[in-house]
């Protein structure tokens, strides 16, 4: 703009304004970037409408100031790929770094060893010193914080699930449910209710289920053998030899990576619900029911396919099909009970909610085709079945059997034939021995559905009703634990579970199942990660029980409190 | 025109950095607790990483990932070695954890990490794009008739625009203008004075401006 120009506005004449080509390219920038006066940006705008010349500058210089919106994205497996990827290259990296200090450690061993030696002596020669070099490891080394517990009441604090793999207390197994046969390295038998890597497993005709590392649940079909090979921060190994294992794993982004090594392929899963089948042949199919998993070749790791949710790969033949009731059903005692919730009010009255899922239910989550999205319709009879002998799996809905009140009506004697005081009496009584009868009838039935491995899982759903229907009565005080063992073995939900047992502990602390209480709230706190709360608790139980049942499976886990003993 | 006091005032949008001690002016007003305790958390992790916690480095990775590959997809465009160079930053970040102080943040560390580590290949790319336009230059003709091209080739014609930029006004352009860092990040992470910087983003401007204007074919 010319000072003519100015000077003719200034003036109120009705002089046009010159905006030409060059005024137009140096103003670009400015009006492109959203910093130019509203008056410029009208002048802008009129001359690019006429002028093609600007028009094409325009549109290559906005080109250019235009933030690329599309970038690549990495995600799953092959971001999983990369982070392996980098660490191996900063290995090499500190590698070489590495190499060269190499020399003046060597240099410095011989003088580092003439330190050791002087200690060593010292430690021997006097016994104060001696102690605090050799005494027991401190609990907090191994702990990071409890900022993630949550209070209840005064003094139960309750840990949420810590993720990542931070101590070898936590890679144990843990038999949840059914019945098998295990074998040490060695082939020699074990017996005992946890697992350590090396066992290997052999079902005969009943399932079992497996809760490792406290975020992985296994179930181990009939006629099933396997072996658990590995445990670590990084990796979590199975390998199935034969028969069907089906898997449930809530992975957090810090959880360790879980294979399932086969015969014929490597199974490598980050977070999802699948199962593995080899058959007698020894050929592997995978099928998943949530999330996604890589197939790989056991030798050099290759991969052979990605498996979708709602699909069964056959390993040997590269051919894909719909999951099936097979699949399904050796899933389904691992499906989620994250709806159901128990707590306690400010009062003490116990709260819970109901469950939104029936039992046998298939959770919304599973890509199972065909399949309607109407939970009423997400049985397992609905579920497409190429196997008749998966029909044999298929598990009656449990139906509840509520206290018959006409099956307990009294052939009362004539009222008149009692004394009025009597008559009282004999009704309170005859109440009385009902309301136990019933409350044991219920909790016999929710505990047969808790010893069956194939209806463990069910159990959660009676558990819950039976609670709130005699949540108060004390001799309902049981099933308080075995809703914490449900909710820690099936829910990884250890807040919940340590809220249940330790509430079974206020209201019946010398009860029989006391002592496993307390062994129950050890685990917790170790497959939730909260290892100095574990080792306090073990301390506690040891105290308590210096020659219980546990202690043995207590020090296999943090043998350093052998000296608690 | 702007200069150097026009851009460190200006504000086009950008997007937030988290660098400790930053000037107002980019959405960052409230938000001194949580910085407080990000920089909090920063110290754990990266002491984590130090001790040599595999979970920590992890956790850098990912909350990082996407700003080391934007970073590089922005400055490069679409490259067969992106994703070896997302490892290459990552890797010498890992390696060298044990010499981060924890005075600046995390993110201004590995945008420095990837300048350093893009510079070379930078510089060997732009000896090679001149090299490519002064063959181009015989084939204008041919293209003066081109037809109207889609967004994508506008976005792929600006790319190959910008690299004609030296790597210096390159990297500056990118930072200000795609990452949306202010003149004083740009500087601590190229280890440059503000004067230098501003004076490279003008210097970018006008040579893009120059470019445009020389471009053998329109896009309008």
């Amino acid at each position: 703009m010319g000072w003519d120009d100015i000077e003719a506005v200034e003036a109120g004449l009705e002089r046009p304004v010159h905006y030409g080509c060059h005024e137009f390219r140096d103003d670009s920038e400015r009006v492109i970037a959203g910093r130019a006066h509203p008056e410029l940006e009208r002048l802008y705008a009129g001359h690019l409408a006429f002028c093609s010349d600007c028009q094409g500058y325009h549109h290559r210089l906005e080109a250019v100031y235009r933030r690329p919106q599309r970038v690549p994205k990495v995600e799953g497996f092959a971001r999983e790929k990369e982070f392996r990827g980098i660490l191996e290259r900063t290995r090499a990296a500190k590698g070489e770094q590495s190499r060269g200090v190499q020399r003046f450690v060597d240099s410095a061993s011989v003088g580092m060893l003439g330190v050791a030696a002087t200690v060593l002596v010292a430690a021997l020669a006097i016994p104060s010193v001696g102690d605090h070099l050799f005494g027991d490891p401190i609990a907090h080394q191994v702990e990071l914080s409890n900022e993630l517990a949550s209070r209840f009441d005064d003094a139960v604090q309750i840990p949420a699930r810590r993720s990542g793999i931070g101590h070898q207390a936590q890679s144990f197994g843990r038999i949840v449910g059914g019945d098998a046969q295990f074998f040490d390295d060695e082939g020699n038998a074990v017996t005992g209710d946890s697992l350590t890597v090396g066992t290997q497993i052999n079902t005969g005709e009943s399932s079992l289920q497996v809760a490792l590392l406290g975020r992985l649940l296994a179930n181990f079909q009939p006629q099933t053998t396997a072996r658990w090979h590995a445990a670590s921060p990084s990796l979590v190994e199975v390998g199935l030899v034969s028969g069907t294992l089906a898997i449930r794993y809530d992975r957090q982004p810090d959880d360790p990576i879980l294979q399932v090594r086969t015969p014929t392929a490597l199974v490598r899963v980050v977070g999802t619900v699948f199962t593995v089948h080899v058959d007698d042949f020894g050929n592997t199919s995978v099928a998943v029911l949530r999330g996604k998993v890589e197939v790989l070749d056991p030798i050099d790791g290759r991969s052979l396919g990605e498996v979708e949710a709602g699909f069964d790969f056959d390993v040997e033949h590269s051919t894909y099909r719909d999951v099936g009731r097979r699949e399904v059903a050796a899933a389904l005692p691992l499906s989620e009970r994250s709806q159901l919730v128990v707590a306690i009010a400010e009062d003490g009255d116990l709260i819970i909610d109901e469950a939104s899922m029936d039992p046998g239910q298939i959770p919304q989550s599973w890509t199972v085709p065909g399949l309607s999205d109407d939970p009423g319709q997400r049985t397992l009879d609905r579920v497409f079945s190429d196997d008749v002998d998966a029909d044999a799996l298929v598990v009656a809905n449990a139906t509840r059997r509520r206290p018959d009140k006409a099956r307990n009506a009294r052939n009362a004697e004539p009222r008149e034939r009692r004394g009025p005081d009597q008559w009282v009496l004999d009704e309170l009584a005859e109440a009385e021995a009902e309301r136990s009868l019933s409350i044991d009838l219920e909790l016999e039935r929710c505990r047969d559905l808790y010893a069956d491995g194939e209806t463990r899982f069910r159990a959660a759903r009676c558990l819950s009703d039976f609670m709130k229907d005699y949540g108060r009565e004390p001799e309902a005080v049981e099933g308080l634990l075995l809703l914490g063992t449900l909710r820690m073995d099936f829910a990884h939900d250890y807040q919940s579970a340590t809220r249940n047992i330790e509430e079974f502990l206020r209201r019946a602390p010398s009860h029989p199942k006391a002592e496993l209480a307390r062994y129950q709230l050890v685990l917790a706190a170790i497959d939730a990660g909260y290892i100095d709360r574990a080792i306090s608790r073990s301390r506690h139980y040891l105290s308590l029980y210096p020659d219980g049942q546990y202690v043995g499976r207590i020090l296999q886990r943090f043998p350093e409190l052998k000296s608690a003993l | 025109m702007l200069d150097t006091a026009d851009l460190l005032t200006s504000d086009s949008g950008l997007l937030p950095l988290e660098l400790p001690g930053r000037e107002v002016g980019r959405a960052r007003v409230g938000a001194r607790s949580q910085t407080h305790q990000g920089t909090n958390d920063q110290a754990q992790l990266v002491a984590r990483a130090q001790a040599g916690d595999e979970r920590a480095l992890r956790v850098i990775y990912e909350r990082h990932e996407r700003q080391v590959r934007g970073h590089l997809f922005r400055l490069l465009g679409p490259d067969s070695e992106l994703d070896d160079l997302v490892q290459i930053v990552f890797s010498r970040a890992f390696a060298a954890i044990d010499r981060f102080e924890g005075k600046a943040a995390i993110s201004t560390w590995l945008y420095r990490i990837t300048a350093n580590t893009t510079h070379n290949l930078l510089r060997q790319r732009f000896r090679r794009e001149r090299m490519r336009q002064a063959v181009r230059a015989f084939n204008i003709g041919r293209e003066a008739d081109r037809v109207q091209p889609s967004k994508v080739e506008a976005r792929d014609e600006a790319q190959r625009l910008l690299e004609q930029l030296s790597p210096d006004l390159r990297q500056t352009f990118v930072l200000y203008h795609y990452e949306g860092l202010t003149l004083q990040e740009i500087s601590t992470i190229l280890g440059r004075p503000v004067s230098t910087i501003g004076d490279r983003l003008t210097r970018a401007r006008k040579k893009l401006r120059k470019i445009v204007c020389e471009a053998p074919h329109g896009l309008g």
